[in-house]
């Protein structure tokens, strides 16, 4: 069929997916328990049924199902998220806070754990059987086995509660927020982030290089059987180049579609981080917004973490197709 | 690998049966002991500080017998005194038959005054340091003084440090003005923050300014027969007084007084109930879609394949938070719904496996044998796809686990079932309950040590069962 076709039929189909998704996460929000007025009135705040209306109003909840589900389609669709029920904000510059903030953590983190997964996991399985391998081995599941909350919970208590290293919640120092007290220096409010980043990253880190590591390392195995790479040491390529150049780009396959979809999961799989350490970030503002049964954050929150997903297992699909030519595009 | 893997795993079962036979019964018994204790052991770490550890001083506060009396110390202050003498047909109301029955018959010929009584056990108390809290109890019934004004029996409890004061944890009056003639039970609980009526409002920590020194203390009930009261008994029942230490059991308490080493013991069970069943559900359905979608013609794949792409795209903490938010957060439905959101990739596994035999020569010969669809998929797909299914069942369980004790930990946990999730999400609502590293480190560290079994076993089982990842010998 070619490439080009497949791409067209990956994107219209992921498409399609988009606008499933957006009615599930209608129907889903619309069969919660106390509907969609749930979190929005204090009863004893609006006295009367005028004022009622004119809330249910401003939310464009009075319409028919049938309109609404027209209306939130396009709403999504133009990323008008509309306010909080929470905040009464906008939710889109709540989505830039929150977004800002997870990426912040996430990416650096996941960056990390690719590079030195994969570096191990090469090395790891060229020395197979030997001290590195096995040592390694045995570490990656070990800490691929943590739980989230169990590894954040004890950086905490160690460098943060006990030796007093850094900072134990929050994305910034409270003290921020008060009008004045925001830090005119870029520098300055790098620096005091990246104190309250280091410990988040940290966990991420550890929790996820291992399956980095691991991947790579069965991968790279099943190659390091064939025969061209005899072939190619035969020619007097030097071991490395061999390992890399030849290797572990055949390898790389499955573990590049790997990483694509990892970055698809990445906003909603730091949640538990986040929770953590107070961390202002996307999956705390799931939790958060669930508490407060706060409907348009978390249709907006789900929406965007759906497209990430779809998106990056587009890219995915993609890279599959276009890194292996042995592929046949159905 | 492979013995390390199942010694891991024999380990944790053995972890979990003997919960069958209940340590502690109730995991959530209050009262065992105080809230946030230490583990026994600390007493042995030089920085400690000064132990305290539960204590029941009082032998015998039901009264059922007539021989519990003899710890009993009764004083009166005059002639004739009031006698004390085991009732074996009243008893309060939560103890059964037999109480105490002090009798005070009036000498009418002499003036009438006031006549005090005093009934109290002695004990010592061994620790350096205060308990951490301490409970009292009492029922008291007085009849006979009805008709004294304004009132006729004046009842004090007490704690008396040998040497030392005398504090009053609680008065009543009987008779009169006030009201008499049933079982009466007060409140006496002392800890830092709540105390009994009478101790001074302005103490901090009544059990520490009350069991301040390693020497005996007496406990007992201070009456006084007013001058208006004639003839009166007072009947005692359930007199009791528990000290509660701050240290207790192997790992300590948590904050509302549970035993963490119970928990842990009882988390056993729920973990491997979860892991085990949701990852069951998984991989079945993963495996029936997958047979279902690579054997029933194209259509039915497509449509399945779509399908599972669709749950695949969901993100799978979110929907699990927003799920069980609405559907309840019983373990039932937790297992069902980790279950339900597990299977999507298998199903792509077993599928693609399932299409690769198809093309196999043994397939066609069974085809050109007449034998119908069914047959083949069970007969012959099946028993070759069982590897994979064996495989991936040990590598979901760990993913199950976790996946419940996320959930636990944000706090969608089932309220009757204690899991080591749970006990994180605990430990993460008390102030600087991370701090308390005895109670934050077990769960986390019983949950690895279970992923890692799995997994350990989940590969040597691949390694038996996939020739191409074996040593090159």
């Amino acid at each position: 069929m070619g490439l080009r076709a497949y791409l067209a039929k990956r994107i219209l189909y992921s498409i399609a997916l988009v606008f499933l998704v957006i009615t599930l996460n209608f129907v889903l929000f619309m069969s919660m328990p106390g509907g969609p007025m749930a979190g929005l009135a204090n009863p004893s705040r609006l006295k009367d049924q005028a004022a009622i209306d004119e809330q249910l109003r401003r939310f464009g909840l009075l319409d028919p199902p049938h309109i609404r589900y027209l209306k939130y389609v396009q709403s999504m669709l133009t990323f008008q998220f509309g306010y909080s029920y929470h905040s009464n904000e906008l939710i889109y510059t709540e989505i830039g806070i929150r977004l800002t903030n997870t990426f912040a953590m996430v990416i650096p983190a996941e960056i990390i754990a690719i590079v030195i997964g994969l570096l191990f996991g090469v090395f790891a399985a060229y020395k197979r059987g030997r001290t590195l391998d096995l040592s390694t081995s045995m570490a990656s599941i070990v800490t691929n086995s943590l739980p989230v909350f169990w590894v954040g919970g004890v950086l905490l208590l160690i460098f943060s509660l006990t030796l007093g290293w850094f900072p134990s919640t929050h994305a910034y120092p409270s003290e921020w927020i008060l009008p004045g007290h925001w830090p005119t220096s870029i520098l300055v409010e790098l620096s005091v982030r990246l104190q309250h980043l280091f410990l988040p990253i940290l966990t991420l880190v550890i929790i996820l290089t291992g399956s980095y590591f691991l991947l790579t390392r069965a991968s790279m195995m099943e190659i390091l059987s064939e025969d061209y790479l005899v072939t190619a040491k035969a020619k007097g390529l030097s071991s490395r180049k061999v390992l890399f150049k030849h290797a572990f780009k055949n390898a790389s396959l499955p573990v590049i579609t790997n990483i694509a979809i990892a970055f698809g999961f990445m906003l909603s799989g730091a949640t538990v981080t986040e929770t953590v350490f107070a961390y202002e970030g996307l999956g705390l503002w799931i939790w958060q917004s669930l508490d407060y049964a706060d409907f348009p954050a978390l249709q907006a929150i789900f929406f965007l973490i759906a497209l990430c997903v779809i998106i990056a297992n587009l890219i995915a699909d993609l890279a599959y197709g276009i890194i292996d030519p042995r592929i046949k595009y159905e | 690998m492979l013995g390390i893997g199942i010694l891991v795993f024999f380990t944790v079962v053995a972890l979990g049966a003997p919960l069958l036979t209940p340590y502690d019964p109730i995991t959530r018994t209050k009262n065992i002991a105080s809230d946030l204790a230490y583990p026994s052991w600390f007493k042995y770490l030089p920085s400690y500080g000064k132990p305290s550890e539960n204590l029941n001083p009082i032998k015998n506060p039901d009264f059922n017998t007539a021989t519990s009396l003899q710890d009993w110390k009764f004083v009166a202050n005059t002639t004739p005194s009031p006698t004390y003498s085991f009732n074996s047909d009243l008893g309060g109301p939560s103890t059964g038959p037999g109480c105490v029955a002090i009798t005070f018959t009036r000498d009418t010929s002499q003036q009438a005054e006031a006549v005090k009584a005093n009934l109290t056990e002695e004990f010592y108390y061994p620790y350096e340091g205060p308990p951490q809290r301490f409970m009292g109890e009492i029922y008291v019934k007085v009849d006979g003084v009805q008709d004294a004004r304004p009132w006729g029996v004046e009842i004090k409890v007490f704690i008396q440090q040998a040497g030392g004061e005398t504090r009053y944890l609680w008065s009543a009056r009987q008779g009169g003005d006030y009201r008499s003639g049933a079982w009466i039970t007060p409140s006496l609980v002392g800890e830092a923050g709540t105390y009994p009526p009478l101790i001074d409002s302005n103490m901090v920590d009544p059990q520490q300014a009350i069991f301040s020194k390693q020497t005996n203390y007496k406990y007992g009930v201070e009456l006084t027969f007013s001058k208006d009261v004639n003839a009166s008994n007072v009947y005692i029942d359930d007199f009791d007084l528990r000290l509660y230490g701050r240290n207790f059991g192997l790992l300590g308490t948590d904050n509302s007084g549970r035993d963490i080493f119970t928990q842990l013991l009882y988390g056993t069970r729920i973990s491997l109930l979860v892991g085990l069943l949701a990852s069951l559900i998984s991989v079945s359905l993963g495996l029936i879609i997958g047979l279902v979608a690579a054997y029933m013609g194209r259509l039915v794949d497509e449509g399945l394949m779509r399908f599972t792409d669709m749950f695949l795209v969901l993100p799978e903490l979110p929907l699990l938070l927003v799920i069980v938010a609405v559907m309840g957060a019983s373990i039932w439905n937790i297992i069902l719904i980790i279950g339900f959101l597990g299977w999507m990739g298998f199903a792509r596994t077993v599928r693609s496996q399932a299409l690769s035999l198809k093309e196999r020569p043994f397939v066609e010969a069974a085809k050109a044998l007449g034998s119908g669809r069914t047959h083949i998929i069970t007969r012959h797909i099946l028993p070759n796809v069982m590897n994979l299914v064996y495989v991936t069942l040990a590598i979901t369980v760990p993913g199950a686990i976790m996946s419940e004790a996320y959930i636990s930990f944000l706090g969608l946990y089932d309220p009757y079932i204690m899991t080591w999730g749970r006990m994180f999400h605990d430990a993460s609502e008390v102030t600087g309950g991370y701090a308390k590293w005895w109670w934050t480190i077990p769960p986390g560290l019983c949950i690895a040590i279970i992923s890692i079994s799995f997994v350990l076993i989940g590969y040597a089982l691949d390694e038996i069962l996939n020739p191409k990842l074996r040593e090159r010998r």
